[in-house]
This record gives structure tokens, C-alpha cells and sequence, in this order.
């Protein structure tokens, strides 16, 4: 497995005229070749600025304080802008929520996608052509030689998110960033695109780092999950590991505020923290039921659960004494161990009498 | 369940004349009961926002009925004291937290407009109070800026002036969209608990389907402009007739 | 927009705040002299004629030896007269029309709109012309005049915000409550735009008091022996190689009010600008 992008103690910050707001602090993953990661959180999460530091594209008054991102071994944080630029679009690209941000309303399409090839390569404006023409057939624009001469405002959201992604990949970037790129399509156009971006990571071999909020997505696309909250990732692992043998409140809580049949949802009382002032311990734990004591003090390392899956939360910690996840965990974890006999951290197989406090507590705020 | 609250009969809405006309509402017919929640999906174009709208009032129907409680809600409309009766009983929760709120108003303010706007002067800060923590927030809340709350807070505040007048129906339009998972889980449940305390009734507009299907009695699928099916929840998405609603049922992720 | 939250963003926006300073400074300070009689802008003394600037005439004497420091104040004080009366149409007249227009049916819509159309399109001056063929030229005939055609910007403004506030969701929520169009013009457009009626205003004002200057300039407005901005530029004209200061006088008195509303007016639009407390 090639390992294509690691990402080392990134710090990021944003001065606001209020002050400034840590919006990543701390967070470390890595990529390997072909596969998808899927960055979860909520507003104020990270995520997306996580992504765009990445590709240092990072508005005016953010900046990225420390930390290392190296792109198959090359470091990005504290490089100019022209390689920057050399690096973008050619070996990582990006795709937004928003394709009309990413594609300009007065060139015709084909010219778009044909820019990158241009920008990074000798090819010819014909062949250049060629294969652009060839690359919107594929991401599904029919009759694209003619619809190729086409603006965007033309064209349907999906298909134009199909043409931002065209653009992305048509120098074939072994990194693609993705930034919410289905959460405003609606529901059969989101599977389409899904499928699109599946069918291309095998035939390319390009890994992908998918920013989403909706867990659904994670569960259809994703080989590895990242969690994030406050500014940190907070749980990582495998997707069936993530999903279905959570470990960090806050996953409960995420999973928890998804419907399970009749059964009355359990939200995350309260709202994420302002990032101005990130407090020393868990930012997670004044909304958390489960805190210990430790948590206000002292922020959780990650512990081990399995090699691939990680939790910070120091209920994993062996002094801890174990606590009983709410019902709708339970029965994950009860399906995941009939699928995977007893493996992982026994903690969770003893069944555990004590009282857990009610996960929901009434009034926000 | 007793007889129909609400009756939506052949109603069809049209924009624009002529060729460029687009029919956003065909033909559509349903009916919501006392006590149930009708929920009503689609996706982008579908019609289902508009339907909501002219449910409420806002669209004037370019033909078709609405009845409300039996009578024709157009009819209401223009009687003065009818349509306040009417807006009394049917009010509407909106999907963006921060365009629902006047920006220039107190939390107050906006709560206790429909007072206002009845003339029901008589202990209105009481009632704007208990309206605000009948949605789970602090009264204390009522005297900030609505910029000063988050998008949870928002929308629970646009949900307390909507019940402010004691309304038997409510017409949900996408309220949990523009929300995050975990704070749209607590305004579902807020809604449920409302509706259980209060025997309300809700029109449940959205796109997502799993929360619809949790919250909804019954289910209405649209597509440009036809209710294409319709019926209880657990049928619908059991065991559903039409393409269009297979089609968008295994579009959807599943896993859960 | 409270008290407190106005003047920190006030000062800092050194311009706007001097420029404030400067306009009220001025209109005190002319008011005050003219209407209490420290000054007299009429009094002739021929042993003083076309005198320089010095220490009995500060800003130096006319062609009559009349004072020219108590001229520029009544010039002064019928600029902002005029600067009021301006203000004063934009803000009944423009906003009630852009009101009733941007949350009116459509056709009406469209009616108001048309009239609007063709109002503008009348050159101010014609409309000058022909009305002074009735009227004598004078203070009353320019307001007039500005009252054909000054307050279409402030309509057209007002109009496109009632428009867009009119789909805005707390709009819509207070229609279903039962809002008629007046209390969604009242409580939800206005406040809502207030900062923009403020603004324009303030820009609308510079341009008028351009336009008596101009106009009594050119022997279409006020005539002397009034002592109006445009009368001063104008006597001061005639002697202008000779006797500088008689025009430069007025002219800079004339470009400093001037600059200094629009400053104040530019300043304001960034006091009022919405980063969440005005409806977009």
C-alpha cells in the first residue's frame, strides 16, 4: 500500500474581528493509494478547513500555524504558491459543495476541464480537447463533443458537480479532496454521483478524502472514517468499525441522533463550542453524559482499540471503569460481534449493570 | 383519529402563463387527519414546498380545492374574522434558521408578532415566556438578537411563534435541513413531543427520508408536480407501488 | 442599532466622524448667527467696498461692501435649508412610494414603476424652466423643482429592498400569522432598511445643494441681493481675475459641504452595514 498523504499535528486558525478562532487543532490522519477516508463532523467541526489546508486554500485571514502535510513524502505547509500550484490539480484536486464556486459561468465546459491538462502538460489544444470531450462521456454528460461548447448555468446541478469532477480528475491527481460535493443534490442524483466517484477510484487508483456530515454517505462510500469535533478527530477506523463498533461518545451521540425504527432519537443536548477560547480538556465533555472527571483537565489520548481503530476518550482508558452505551449502541455493537466473533477490546462484552444518565437532558443551552 | 382536518383536493398551482408556464402543483389530492402526521416528500421541484404554501395561504391555487375543518380555505381567506380564525389554527414553521427570523426584532418580538397581529394584548409577555420554554429554551432568551442564538435555538424559536395561537395544524417546510444531525434530532423530538402533548397535526415537508418516515403516520411521495403515491408510512416504505418511490428508496443510503 | 453600537463604529471611521463634526459645527454656527442677527448679510457700506480679507471683514467685503463672512452664513444656512427639504421628500415621498410599490400587486407594481420612469426621464432643468414660468425664481421654486425628481433613487431603492424582503421567510411567517402590508411595510421592511434610507439620503443631499448652486449661478435660482452659495459664486465670478477670494470663498465653502456628506454618507453605509443585523 502506498502511502500518498500524511498529515501530522496540523494546527489552523482564522483571526475574526472577535479574535482568534482555532478551527483545527491537532489533527493527524494518513492516506493510502485508492482508498476513501471520510472526514464526519458537524459545524465547527474542522473538516472543511482541514481539507482546504490541505491544498493551501485557506481564506485570507486563516492561516495554518504548525504542523505537516507531505504529499508522497513532499512537504506542503510553508511552501510558496507556485509550487503550490504545481501540486494542485495535478497530483490533488478538489471538489466543492458548490460547483458553480469551482467553474467559471463565462467558459465553456470542455475548455474547463481541459484547463489542468493544459496548465500541467505539453498536450496540444486538440488533444487537449480530445480528452476532455472523452472525460465528460465518462463522468455520464451525454453528446458531450456538443454539449462540451456549453456554459454551466446549462446544465443540471448534478451534472455540473459530474463536471467539477471532471476537472478535478482529468490529470488523473492521486489525491482527491471532496467537500460535501452531494449535500446539495437531491437524494437519486447523490447515489449517481456516489457511484461515479466509486467507479473512478478503481479505475484511477485515486484516494479520496470525503468531507460529509451524513453518516449514510459515509456507509456507501467509505473505506476509513475520520470523526471530528471541536476542531479534532476525535475516533478513527475502519467504516464497519467506526459505525458499528463506535467507541467515542460523540459517535454514540452522532448515530444516536439518526432514526433506528420507532425508537425515540437521542440527540447531542446543546451546541458545538465556540473556538475562540478552546478549553485544556475534552472540548466534547460539558455536552457529554458520559465525562469523567479527567475530561475537564485533561484532553484523552488516542487508545487502541483494534491496530486500524482509534478513540480518544478515556473511557477506554483502563482505570476507567467501563459504562454502558446507550441501547441503540448496544445492538451495533451486538451485530458487529456476531459478525466478527469476540475480536476487539473485551470491554464492551461485559454486560454492565450501572445506571447510565439520561443521554438527551432537556433544554439546549 | 377522527374525520379530516385538512382536505387538499385536485389541487394544481401553475407559474408563469403560456408556453413557459410550469405546472409546480398537479392535480394533487390528500388528506391529513386530527392528530396525524402526513408526511410529504420529494425531491427539488417536486411541488412539495409550494403545496405547503397553499395550504397555509400563502399561494392562491390556480384551481383545486382546500378545505379546512371542511370549509374552503379561499373563502375563509377573505373574511376578515374568518382568516384570523383560520391563521389561528393553521401556522407554519420555515426551513432556513436564519432567514425566518426578523433580524431587527427581538426573540421576544417575534414570538408574541401573532399576539400582536391578533390583538390578544392580555398577558402577552406570560405567554410569550411559556411558549419559549415549551420549546426547551430559556425565557431569559427573549430580550436577544436572533444572530446571538444558534441555528438550533433559531428554529426553536420560530416553532414557539408558531404555536403561540394554539394552532391544531402545522405546516413543516424542510424544518430540519439547514440543521446539523445532532440538533435536528432534538427538534424531531421536540416536534413528536408537541405533537403528543397537544394532539397536533403536522404537514411534514422534506427531503430526508429516513426522518420523515420516523416521524409520519402516512406518506405522501411527489414528483414535478404528482403526489405519485401515497399511504401509511410502514407500506410505503415497505412495500412501495410506484417506480418513482422504489427508485428514490434505493437511492438512499441505507446500512442502517 | 443602538446608541452605544452607532458611535463605536462611528469613530472608527475617522472621516465620517469629522465630517459629522464639521456639518453640524457649520450649521450651528450659521443658523445661530443668522436667525439671532450677529450678522447682517445686507448691509451695504460703500467706504468699504471689494475690500480684501481682514480683521473687521473677516472673509473681506463685495462689490457693495457688504460682509462676505455674513453672506457665506446665509448661503450656508440656505444650503441646508435646501439639504433638509431635500432630505426630508426622500424620506416621505421616496420611501413611502417605494414602499407602496415594492409590496403592491404586481400591476400596481408595474403602474408605479412606468410613472416613475417617465418622471425621471424629465431633465430637472426643463422642469425648472417651465415652472418658472409660472413661479418666481426663489427658494420655494427649487424645492419644487426637487420635489418632481429628487426622490426617485430613494423610491427605486426602497422598492428593490421591499421586494426582496417581501420573499424573505420572516416575511412570509409574518404573513401567515395574519400581517397585512402594512405592518410588513412598517415593522419588517423599514427597520430593515433603514440604514440604506439613511445613506441615500445623505447622498441625495450633496446633489442638491449642487443643483440651487448651480442653479442660482446661472440667474435660475435665488437672485441677488439674496445671498445664497450660487449668488455668491456668481458676483464673485464677475470679479474673479482681480478679486480672487470673492468666488474661491464660496466655492471651497461650497466643495467642503459637499465632501463632507458624501464622507458622512460613505462613513454611515459602513456604520449600518449588516453582517447579520440587516435582512439581505
Amino acid at each position: 500500500m502506498t502511502r500518498v498523504l500524511d498529515v501530522e499535528d496540523l494546527h489552523v486558525s482564522f483571526s475574526t474581528p472577535a479574535g482568534r478562532v482555532q478551527a483545527v487543532r491537532g489533527v493527524s490522519f494518513s492516506l493510502d493509494a485508492g482508498e476513501v477516508l471520510a472526514v464526519v463532523g458537524e459545524s465547527g467541526s474542522g473538516k472543511s478547513v482541514m481539507a482546504r489546508s490541505v491544498m493551501g486554500l485557506l481564506a485570507g485571514n486563516g492561516r495554518i500555524d504548525s504542523g505537516s502535510v507531505r504529499l508522497r513524502g513532499r512537504e506542503l505547509v510553508g511552501a510558496g504558491e507556485r509550487e503550490l500550484r504545481a501540486v494542485r490539480g495535478k497530483d490533488v484536486a478538489m471538489v466543492f459543495q458548490d460547483p458553480m464556486t469551482c467553474l467559471d459561468p463565462t467558459m465553456p465546459v470542455w475548455k474547463q476541464v481541459a484547463e489542468p491538462l493544459r496548465l500541467h502538460s505539453s498536450v496540444s489544444r486538440r488533444e487537449a480537447r480530445a480528452v476532455a470531450t472523452r472525460l465528460l462521456e465518462r463522468v455520464g454528460i451525454p453528446d458531450a463533443a456538443v454539449r462540451g461548447k456549453q456554459y454551466p448555468h446549462q446544465f443540471s446541478g448534478g451534472q455540473r458537480q459530474r463536471i467539477a469532477i471532471a476537472v478535478a480528475l482529468v490529470c488523473h491527481p492521486g489525491i482527491l479532496l471532496a467537500d460535501e460535493p452531494t449535500t446539495a443534490l437531491d437524494v437519486r442524483v447523490q447515489a449517481q454521483i456516489l457511484d461515479l466517484l466509486r467507479e473512478l477510484r478503481s479505475e484511477l487508483g485515486t484516494a479520496v478524502v470525503f468531507v460529509t456530515h451524513d453518516l449514510g454517505v459515509v456507509s456507501s462510500i467509505a473505506d476509513r472514517v475520520a470523526v471530528m469535533y471541536a476542531g479534532r478527530i476525535v475516533e478513527t477506523g475502519t467504516m464497519h468499525e467506526v459505525l458499528w463498533h463506535p467507541q467515542h461518545p460523540y459517535t454514540w451521540g452522532l448515530l444516536g441522533s439518526l432514526p433506528h425504527g420507532d425508537e425515540r432519537l437521542t440527540p447531542i443536548p446543546g451546541s458545538p463550542p465556540s473556538l475562540l477560547d478552546p478549553p485544556p480538556g475534552d472540548a466534547f465533555a460539558p455536552r457529554n453524559p458520559y465525562a469523567v472527571a479527567r475530561d475537564t483537565q485533561e484532553a484523552p489520548p488516542f487508545f487502541e482499540v483494534t491496530p486500524t481503530h482509534h478513540a480518544a476518550t478515556w473511557l477506554l482508558d483502563p482505570d476507567t471503569s467501563p459504562v454502558e452505551p446507550p441501547p441503540v449502541i448496544r445492538r451495533r455493537w451486538e451485530q458487529w460481534h456476531a459478525s466478527h466473533g469476540d475480536t476487539g477490546c473485551g470491554r464492551d462484552t461485559r454486560i454492565l449493570h450501572r445506571s447510565v444518565p439520561d443521554a438527551e437532558g432537556g433544554s439546549d443551552e | 383519529m377522527s374525520d379530516a382536518l385538512l382536505e387538499v383536493e385536485r389541487l394544481t398551482h401553475v407559474f408563469g402563463r403560456g408556453r413557459r408556464a410550469v405546472r409546480a402543483v398537479d392535480d394533487v389530492s390528500f388528506t391529513v387527519a386530527e392528530g396525524e402526521t402526513y408526511g410529504l416528500v420529494g425531491e427539488s421541484g417536486s411541488g412539495k414546498s409550494t403545496t405547503g404554501r397553499a395550504v397555509v395561504g400563502l399561494r392562491t391555487p390556480t384551481s383545486g380545492t382546500i378545505r379546512y375543518r371542511g370549509k374552503d380555505v379561499a373563502a375563509l381567506l377573505r373574511d376578515r374574522r374568518a382568516a384570523a380564525h383560520f391563521r389561528r389554527e393553521v401556522q407554519m414553521v420555515f426551513q432556513d434558521p436564519h432567514a425566518s427570523l426578523d433580524p431587527r426584532m427581538t426573540v421576544a418580538q417575534v414570538v408574541a408578532e401573532g399576539l400582536v397581529i391578533a390583538r390578544e394584548k392580555a398577558r402577552l409577555t406570560q405567554r410569550v415566556e411559556e411558549a419559549l420554554s415549551d420549546v426547551g429554551l430559556d425565557p431569559a432568551l427573549g430580550s436577544r438578537y436572533p444572530h446571538e442564538l444558534s441555528g438550533g435555538q433559531r428554529q426553536r424559536v420560530g416553532i414557539a411563534r408558531a404555536l403561540v395561537l394554539g394552532p391544531r395544524l402545522i405546516v413543516c417546510d424542510e424544518p430540519i435541513s439547514a440543521l446539523d444531525v445532532s440538533v435536528q434530532a432534538q427538534v424531531v423530538n421536540l416536534l413528536r413531543d408537541l405533537a403528543d402533548q397537544r394532539g397536533l397535526s403536522y404537514l411534514f415537508i422534506a427531503h430526508d427520508l429516513a426522518m420523515v418516515r420516523y416521524i409520519s403516520d402516512r406518506i405522501g411521495v411527489m414528483y414535478q408536480g404528482r403526489l405519485v403515491e401515497e399511504g401509511p408510512t410502514a407500506q410505503v416504505y415497505g412495500s412501495p407501488q410506484h417506480e418513482y418511490t422504489r427508485a428514490l428508496l434505493e437511492a438512499a443510503p441505507s446500512g442502517f | 442599532m443602538t446608541g452605544g453600537l452607532f458611535w463605536e463604529r462611528m469613530r472608527r471611521r475617522p472621516a465620517a466622524l469629522v465630517s459629522l463634526v464639521v456639518l453640524v459645527v457649520i450649521a450651528v454656527v450659521s443658523f445661530t448667527a443668522t436667525l439671532a442677527g450677529l450678522v447682517d448679510p445686507v448691509a451695504q457700506d460703500v467706504t468699504a467696498v471689494n475690500q480684501a480679507p481682514g480683521a473687521e471683514h473677516w472673509f473681506g467685503t463685495d462689490v457693495l461692501g457688504r460682509d462676505l463672512f455674513a453672506r457665506l452664513l446665509m448661503g450656508v444656512r440656505i444650503s441646508l435649508t435646501i439639504a433638509f427639504f431635500a432630505g426630508l421628500l426622500d424620506v416621505t415621498l421616496g420611501v413611502a412610494w417605494g414602499l407602496i410599490s415594492g409590496l403592491a400587486r404586481r400591476r400596481t407594481d408595474g403602474v408605479m414603476q412606468r410613472f416613475l420612469e417617465i418622471l425621471g426621464g424629465i431633465p430637472t432643468l426643463v422642469v425648472l424652466v417651465l415652472m418658472l414660468t409660472v413661479l418666481e425664481p426663489g427658494l420655494v421654486t427649487i424645492v419644487l423643482a426637487m420635489a418632481v425628481t429628487g426622490w426617485i433613487p430613494m423610491a427605486r431603492l426602497v422598492r428593490a429592498q421591499a421586494l426582496r424582503v417581501r420573499e424573505q421567510e420572516f416575511a412570509l411567517a409574518a404573513r401567515v400569522l395574519g400581517s397585512g402590508r402594512v405592518r410588513l411595510a412598517l415593522r419588517h421592511v423599514v427597520p430593515n432598511t433603514l440604514g440604506l434610507i439613511i445613506v441615500q439620503s445623505m447622498f441625495t443631499i450633496p446633489t442638491a445643494i449642487f443643483f440651487e448652486a448651480f442653479l442660482s449661478f446661472i440667474g435660475l435660482g435665488m437672485r441677488p441681493p439674496t445671498a445664497s452659495l450660487g449668488t455668491l459664486l456668481s458676483s464673485g465670478f464677475q470679479t474673479f481675475t482681480f478679486l480672487p477670494f470673492q468666488m474661491l470663498v464660496p466655492a471651497v465653502t461650497l466643495s467642503v459641504i459637499m465632501i463632507a456628506f458624501n464622507l458622512l454618507a460613505d462613513g454611515l453605509r459602513d456604520v449600518f452595514d449588516p453582517r447579520g443585523v440587516v435582512a439581505r
